[in-house]
């Protein structure tokens, strides 16, 4: 059957082209212009890579870079790992698979800022259930209120740090669950059936049958919480606005207070091309292996 | 007169769009770009190379697939152009960092890594 050839049904990828254009394309050429710029009071000049040098030689850029991949790298080792688990642990069918998944999706639907806002009074040391709990217990374990709160992440880095991880914990772990769930589900009974014939553990069956079979999955759940958590920005701007000092100040914060609260457009442009290049380079890394995985 | 309305549009259509809006009351669609004519013509590369690349597909269509190079993966020509693209920014930053000669020898090794990509990987 001759088809015929009709380009007029590339008009339908005008209003997607337009939307692109409009969200990404046209923003990243303004940063691309501000970031070879100085810019003051209105009046531009062209200064090169100046920048770029700049940004990429300063220990404040350094710093928070190394804050930013700690704490990526942190809740990956965290959030992958259990979320297997939970998703290994739940039932496969039935009334309280439904209600086990409806549970899980609770996290999701909260928008970031409340996250934020909620973990905020949570985790405070004097009214915050969560922090007035731990220095309950830190004062049973022989430690003096006198000297002011064992937990306090409005002060004291580490506490801070468990806060912000614990918070992306509970929030972003449920994820994971879901895909590795979906991964699960979608193994045929006859592959555990065989299981059982050979006589194989617990941990053959996961090792051999359901971590293989929820590769695909789990690179999604990787790519995807490598990517939200290297861009985190609401949930600890409201948490901890990036304190105490500069201690949860990631490369998302840094590049806000740059480029608001300093007004600073020509380094906030050049470290906003950074940033994106790091996060494209690990997209096409994800998407590179993906692919090649489902090819072979 | 199609070919004619092309024509005007191609040649006045950078000068009413991306002129510099010097004057606060004046009217400039993507003045507020800031414009250089470097950054411009970086841009006229990228979009002259992406039409190229269009160009080429629809006269040898298939982006000539490549089994495994160097780096192991299944490529066509429009990855080993990305992956020219990428490390060729990847490169130009390491020098920043890490050199302070001038940058046009970032630029050379970009070149030659390019070159590089197209043949092995």
């Amino acid at each position: 059957m001759n088809k015929t050839l009709n380009h007029r049904a590339w008009w339908m990828v005008l209003p997607v082209l337009i939307l692109v254009a409009m969200n990404a394309v046209i923003p990243l050429m303004t940063v691309v212009n501000f970031s070879v710029q100085e810019e003051f009071y209105g009046e531009f000049s062209f200064i090169g890579m100046q920048w770029f040098a700049d940004t990429l030689t300063n220990e404040r850029f350094q710093n928070a870079l190394i804050r930013q991949l700690a704490f990526t790298f942190t809740i990956l080792l965290i959030e992958i790992p259990l979320g297997v688990f939970i998703a290994l642990k739940m039932p496969r069918s039935g009334r309280w698979a439904s209600v086990c998944l409806v549970l899980m999706a609770l996290p999701l639907l909260i928008p970031w800022n409340v996250v934020g806002a909620m973990w905020n009074i949570y985790a405070l040391p004097d009214i915050g259930f969560m922090g007035y709990m731990i220095n309950a217990g830190a004062g049973f374990f022989g430690h003096d209120p006198a000297n002011g709160p064992w937990f306090d992440y409005t002060q004291e880095p580490v506490a801070a740090w468990f806060t912000v991880i614990l918070m992306d914990v509970w929030h972003w772990t449920s994820l994971v669950v879901l895909l590795a769930y979906a991964g699960l589900q979608s193994i045929d009974n006859a592959y555990y059936q065989a299981a059982r014939i050979d006589g194989a553990s617990r941990w053959s069956v996961f090792r051999y049958i359901q971590l293989p079979k929820m590769k695909h999955t789990l690179t999604i759940a990787v790519l995807l919480r490598f990517m939200d958590s290297f861009m985190i920005y609401t949930e600890p701007s409201v948490l901890t606005g990036g304190g105490p000092g500069n201690s949860t100040t990631f490369l998302s914060i840094d590049l806000v207070k740059i480029a608001l609260g300093q007004q600073d457009l020509g380094n906030a442009a050049a470290m906003s091309i950074i940033y994106f290049l790091m996060i494209l380079l690990v997209s096409w890394l994800f998407y590179t292996l993906t692919m090649q995985g489902e090819k072979k | 007169m199609q070919r004619l309305i092309l024509a005007a549009t191609v040649l006045l259509f950078p000068q009413t769009v991306f002129a510099q809006n010097t004057d606060p009351t004046g009217v400039s669609f993507l003045g507020w770009m800031a414009w250089t004519w470097q950054t411009a013509l970086f841009f006229t590369c990228i979009a002259v190379a992406l039409l190229t690349m269009t160009v080429w597909e629809i006269a040898k269509p298939g982006g000539a697939p490549r089994e495994p190079g160097l780096l192991r993966i299944d490529t066509t020509r429009g990855d080993r152009l990305f992956i020219s693209l990428l490390s060729a920014a990847y490169i130009h930053l390491a020098w920043l960092a890490f050199f302070s000669g001038p940058l046009w020898w970032a630029s050379i090794i970009a070149v030659i890594w390019a070159a590089a990509v197209a043949k092995w990987v």
